[in-house]
């Protein structure tokens, strides 16, 4: 067959990658030419039939449930694929975060009087029962707050979590959340156990209060070793 | 609307990035929403394989975020191209680890297949089969054009490549897939 022109220009054509004088030219061609408008009409054909199937649509669960999924990624081992430079560039940031809130805020100091930090605030805490706090402070657990933490911060959570559990400041993290409600303070405390504590605005001092008394009672920090503690006591 | 205030023109991405650098907790979120879908779909053409493609597509957002952090990312930019750039290099980088298990990985994914959750719309199977025969290369082609839309001068800057080598294999791949599709009825 003798047409004028390069099949890979018809695919160029179907691209709008040709000139207007050539695109005259094609259009006056497969007019009259049956083997290149099937050409051009097979690759279009084809080309949507390659669109359907990349962009067919996941279900709605999948797309719910992606953020949770790559938050979720970031609290396990990395495979060889996801090896990347990602956490050792969060460690330091990690450890620079540990060392102000260590120095400058302390060791699980709350505000000297009753009120509720003005945001709403987390507390996170690993600390070996019978580890005084001082000890503590320097290399074996930390604690942290971070300021405005929603259920929508997840990927920002884990990111911190991963990037405390490979700074090797915290020997396990483990989440429990602790709901501060009248009378319903959900605490699910043990040994070596992290604390993550969720104090909203308008939650009662008397129940924060109460449930620090908890986590004093259960170990996880030792009492009169640390005069911060009175303090926040 | 505090930044479109101060900033008209700017690109209604740089809000979020702003935002993001001052700390919003919520900005990151807001890219993931907007574009979870298009980088997906992006590394799923590119890999035909959905178990890649979640996971392509997921380190693409963690990489990004890292850009973010370090100040890589110029808030002037437009965030999707970015984020394309780094879903088709992760594509890449994963074809080039893989290149010596291709066929085990291959045979794994058959069997995956079960596990990839359904689809509403699904094409014949052999219709992914179909596409799933083609080279990477080919396919890396076909989704920056087909799907993506970019233009030859685009897609040559991405995978650096003069314009007409583009337009010779975005052929060629049209070719192979005509043939590949040619006895499944569509």
């Amino acid at each position: 067959m003798n047409c004028p022109f390069d099949n890979e220009r018809l695919s160029a054509y179907l691209d709008n990658e040709v000139t207007e004088t050539e695109r005259g030219q094609i259009e006056a061609h497969i007019n009259g030419c049956n083997h290149c408008r099937e050409l051009v009409r097979s690759f279009r054909q084809n080309d949507a039939v390659f669109h359907k199937a990349v962009q067919s649509e996941m279900p709605a669960d999948y797309w719910n449930s992606y953020q949770m999924r790559l938050a979720g990624k970031l609290t396990h081992k990395p495979g060889a694929f996801r090896r990347t430079l990602f956490w050792s560039a969060l460690v330091p940031i990690a450890a620079g975060i540990l060392f102000v809130l260590t120095f400058y805020r302390g060791l699980f100091v709350a505000p000297p009087s009753t009120t509720l930090p003005a945001s709403d605030d987390v507390v996170f805490a690993e600390a070996r029962p019978t580890t005084p706090l001082s000890l503590m402070a320097s290399s074996e657990a930390v604690l942290v707050n971070i300021a405005n933490m929603d259920e929508n911060d997840l990927f920002e959570t884990e990111i911190l979590k991963r990037a405390l559990a490979e700074s090797g400041l915290v020997e396990k993290i483990r989440l429990t959340k602790l709901t501060l409600k009248n009378k319903d303070i959900q605490i699910h405390l043990g040994k070596l156990e992290a604390v993550f504590i969720w104090a909203q605005n308008g939650d009662s001092p008397i129940e924060l209060q109460a449930l620090k008394e908890v986590i004093i009672n259960n170990g996880l920090i030792e009492e009169n070793k640390n005069k911060r503690h009175s303090e926040w006591r | 609307m505090l930044h479109s205030a101060i900033m008209p023109d700017c690109h209604p991405d740089t809000e979020l990035v702003i935002a993001f650098r001052q700390g919003d907790k919520n900005a990151f979120s807001g890219f993931i929403e907007k574009y979870q879908k298009r980088v997906y779909h992006l590394a799923r053409g590119i890999t035909a394989n959905h178990h890649i493609a979640e996971e392509v597509s997921q380190e693409t957002f963690i990489r990004f975020w890292k850009s973010l952090r370090a100040d890589r990312f110029d808030q002037a930019q437009e965030v999707y191209p970015y984020l394309r750039i780094i879903c088709i290099n992760l594509c890449r980088d994963y074809f080039s680890a893989q290149k010596r298990k291709m066929e085990h990985i291959n045979e794994m994914d058959i069997v995956a297949k079960s596990d990839c959750p359904s689809q509403s719309g699904q094409d014949a199977p052999q219709v992914m089969q179909a596409i799933e025969s083609l080279s990477g290369e080919q396919r890396e082609i076909l989704t920056l054009r087909v799907v993506e839309g970019l233009s030859y001068e685009e897609i040559s800057r991405h995978i650096n490549c003069p314009v007409g080598t583009v337009m010779s294999r975005l052929f060629r791949a049209r070719m192979e897939l005509k043939a590949k599709l040619g006895t499944v009825k569509i």
